[in-house]
């Protein structure tokens, strides 16, 4: 029971601390920082469209968060998000915007489709780690640059818009029957968040339920032991990271089919979506209903920025640091574990 | 002066909510080798890196003839003259038994190293206390006899009259156990203080002078060895009688089961470590494999699972091929495995002991639902809680992750889980390595019990009175070959301790 107190209590202490060492830095650029809290919460929480903003942004982010976390279970660091989120919206706006046939022009189908491409992009990593023995780091790393040149070239040749003489490196929008339901009206919420949720359901039955997750742990745990046990650990890595890329793509979907930009693929679109998420599924402890509740803290922390921003005058970069101060303090969790642990003894012995 | 060279009084030291020891009382006299003794995870180690500086105590004092003194580094240790020669040697393979040795104390001057000073002082030492050996010799080339006399060798050079020794016999043959017996003898008769660790209760009333038995982190008393017994040592060790009989039926063996032929495998570098091997063991049998760690079993047994390439040979289970199976279809197949390293091959240390008891097993008598993909977690759990109890696992607490049991309880589990599966062979690799005596009667036990159901059996153990107290047949491996096969009426620890080091038998 302590331990899980312990597990929840350090992500709570960190985020607490990042926002009091932010506090002291906007003393120090002359702002109040209880004014510039409080517009960061009104412009996260108040209201209809504040919230619609926060989850609009959190979206990306717990795909991306449950990427990297269900690879970590499988004992894989996923550094390619970035690159799956981008193949992911490639082969929703080709679909989307270029292809005629009943069959594929539905959402379901294409839900299908950008799964199967995060799946074959991320397993290429998985095959290089199983066959080859390839650390996944510098395989998902270098996948980043080929996703990277990939948008560069679709975008400026086979899916400009207005082909080669088009004005910008950007896909015709997709076509009405295969974009997210609205959820929320006088918004962009779409539907892409209840399939994020559904997503998270989903990787926390496979991982907590299934044959298949039991083997994924076991692998992630101690694969020599999984492979004594009759475990065909190669499959089981290929596979792990193919699901994980198949979260990633999701993302990539969700911003081109969900109305975020114009329903099109703008060069750029993605960010850092895929690098956030590492830090979202570190906040979250790599449990899929941990990185949905960190996403959505993310999300709140940049949709309110810009409210902190136009009302309390602070740079809405204020909130880059507070992310930084998060995850350092995540990653150094030892620290606050081993006084938390004495906190928690000492009050045990009193 | 003071009667004792080394006294420690009421040593406590606790981590975190542990306590490794508790209050405890050791005083040696000069010129005196003392045994410490108990179980894994009483003390011994924490009582010596204490000593070593390698651990502050709680509380306590250390008095060195006679003298109070504070050792918080294994520097101060060295300058008190308290040496350790550990189970894992310190030593750079790469370099010479010269460069080994002056490692932290070089002569020469301004930076540069005098290499000729170096063996001198080497040669002198080595003189001195009549250990001989070659200064230029590379550590990596040496035996590990030899690699260990480079380890004392270096700790008297830099002045030691204590000299501990952890387990030192671990990895030696029946030959370098009785060499290193003299060595002690001699080191005695200069004058020199030996602490000597182990739980192996022969070498205990062979070499030592006095015996101190540790238990659960407790002095549990101290006696001569005149008056001790193996009963009463393991005894004080356990805190209830251990018997050292075994409950053996006899059995008459039926027909060859597990058939190996001709058998190649290589090493992780490629080069051969089985070559040629051929060994068929029968229902109801126990062969011992026995040798010095390295000499080809952990690849045998690897290649026997489907977890190493077979180059060349074949393997065969009532006559039908499971050479270059996957482990799946060699574990259906019917062979039952408990690998050598616990921590590595043989168990998840986070899953908890009930997911520990049914990996392998997990996807076929535990799986539900739409083709099988779902765990059946009620059936998981409820046969945990009877596996517990039936083989006496403790604490009976299946959601307990694996990593918290102790040794013994650990590998009971694992245990548990091979004897489980449905199977026709049982390999059990180093099957009570860093097992406690208790859980190494009851393991031992549950071989014999497979032997009277039939089950063809192979035990692999470094560990030579294992492989004489469970063996029906002996065979002894070296340098990847099978170089001697016996029966255990015919077989010694002579006869099996020179074969062991590649020696022939006259006969």
């Amino acid at each position: 029971m302590r331990k899980e107190i312990l597990s929840f209590f350090v992500p709570v202490i960190a985020v607490a601390t990042a926002l009091i060492v932010c506090a002291i830095i906007i003393v120090f650029m002359g702002k109040d920082p209880l004014q510039a809290y409080f517009y960061l919460l009104q412009g996260a929480f108040w209201g209809k469209s504040a919230i619609a903003q926060t989850l609009i942004q959190a979206t990306p982010l717990i795909y991306t968060g449950l990427a990297v976390a269900f690879a970590f279970r499988a004992g894989l660091f996923n550094i390619g998000a970035h690159g799956q989120v981008i193949m992911g919206g490639l082969a929703a706006a080709a679909l989307g915007a270029f292809v005629m046939n009943p069959l594929v022009n539905n959402v379901l189908f294409m839900i299908l489709l950008v799964c199967a491409a995060g799946f074959i992009f991320a397993a290429i990593a998985g095959w290089l780690k199983a066959r080859l023995g390839v650390h996944e780091v510098i395989s998902t790393i270098m996948l980043n640059y080929v996703a990277v040149n990939m948008e560069n070239y679709m975008l400026n040749y086979p899916l400009k818009e207005g082909g080669l003489r088009g004005p910008s490196p950007q896909s015709p929008p997709v076509m009405e029957w295969v974009q997210y339901l609205n959820i929320l009206e006088g918004t962009n919420l779409n539907f892409g968040f209840i399939i994020a949720i559904i997503c998270a359901v989903v990787a926390w039955f496979i991982l907590n339920k299934s044959v298949t997750g039991y083997e994924i742990k076991a692998v992630g745990y101690n694969a020599p032991a999984a492979e004594n046990s009759g475990i065909n650990i190669q499959w089981r890595i290929i596979l792990a990271m193919g699901i994980s890329g198949s979260f990633a793509a999701l993302a990539g979907a969700e911003r081109v089919l969900g109305g975020i930009g114009q329903d099109r693929y703008l060069s750029g679109l993605m960010a850092d979506y895929g690098f956030d998420g590492i830090a979202v599924a570190l906040l979250g402890k790599n449990h899929p209903f941990g990185v949905v509740i960190a996403a959505i803290l993310f999300g709140a922390l940049r949709a309110g920025a810009m409210r902190m921003q136009f009302m309390a005058n602070v740079p809405s970069q204020v909130i880059i640091i507070v992310q930084a101060i998060i995850i350092v303090l995540i990653a150094a969790e030892n620290i606050f574990r081993f006084a938390l642990e004495r906190f928690f003894h000492e009050k045990a012995e009193a | 002066m003071s009667e004792y060279m080394l006294q420690m009084s009421a040593i406590s030291k606790s981590f975190g909510d542990v306590l490794a020891n508790d209050n405890i009382d050791l005083a040696v006299k000069k010129g005196e080798v003392r045994a410490i003794v108990g179980e894994n995870g009483a003390g011994k180690s924490t009582l010596m890196k204490i000593l070593n500086g390698l651990y502050p105590p709680d509380s306590g004092t250390i008095f060195v003839n006679g003298e109070e003194v504070s050792i918080a580094t294994p520097g101060a240790a060295a300058r008190l003259g308290i040496g350790m020669v550990y189970q894992h040697f310190m030593l750079v393979p790469t370099l010479s038994v010269a460069e080994n040795m002056i490692l932290g104390v070089e002569p020469g001057r301004y930076g540069m190293l005098d290499m000729n000073a170096a063996r001198d002082q080497v040669n002198r030492t080595s003189n001195q206390y009549g250990l001989k050996i070659d200064p230029d010799a590379k550590v990596s080339s040496l035996s590990v006899g030899m690699q260990q006399r480079v380890e004392i060798l270096k700790i008297l050079f830099k002045g030691a009259r204590i000299l501990v020794f952890d387990e030192p016999t671990a990895v030696l043959t029946p030959q370098e156990v009785k060499e290193l017996y003299k060595i002690i003898r001699k080191l005695i008769d200069d004058g020199k203080t030996i602490l000597f660790i182990t739980h192996k209760l022969n070498e205990v009333l062979e070499i030592a002078d006095m015996i101190t038995v540790l238990r659960q982190g407790k002095y549990a008393g101290e006696l001569a060895v005149a008056d001790a017994t193996k009963e009463k040592i393991a005894t004080m060790m356990v805190g209830r009688t251990v018997l050292f009989d075994l409950k053996k039926i006899p059995v008459k063996p039926g027909d060859a089961v597990l058939e190996i032929k001709n058998l190649f495998v290589n090493s992780d570098k490629g080069l051969p470590a089985v070559e040629n091997l051929s060994l068929s063991v029968r229902a109801g049998e126990i062969v011992g494999i026995a040798g010095v760690d390295g000499n080809g079993q952990t690849e045998l047994v690897e290649a026997l699972n489907g977890l190493r390439k077979i180059e060349n040979g074949k393997i065969l289970i009532d006559g039908k091929t499971i050479s270059g199976k996957r482990p799946r279809a060699i574990c259906e197949a019917g062979i039952s495995h408990i690998p050598e390293d616990r921590h590595k091959r043989a168990a998840v240390g986070q899953f908890p002991v009930a997911y520990n008891l049914v990996l392998g097993v997990h996807y076929s008598r535990y799986a539900k639902g739409f083709r099988k993909l779902l765990l059946d977690f009620a059936a998981i759990f409820g046969d945990a809680e009877k596996n517990c109890k039936k083989y006496d696992i403790r604490p009976a607490r299946p959601e307990k992750s694996f990593f918290k049991l102790s040794g013994g309880n650990q590998q009971k589990v694992v245990v548990a889980r091979e004897l489980e599966k449905e199977h026709r062979v049982m390999i059990a690799s180093q099957p009570t390595r860093g097992v406690d005596i208790g859980a190494i009667e009851a393991i031992h036990n549950m071989l014999l019990e497979e032997k009277a159901q039939m089950k063809a059996i192979l035990v692999v153990s470094a560990e030579l009175s294992e492989i004489m107290n469970l063996s029906d047949r002996i065979a002894v491996m070296y340098e990847g070959q099978i170089i001697g096969i016996m029966d255990r009426k015919d077989a010694t620890e002579e006869k099996i301790g020179i074969l062991m080091t590649g020696g022939k038998l006259n006969a």
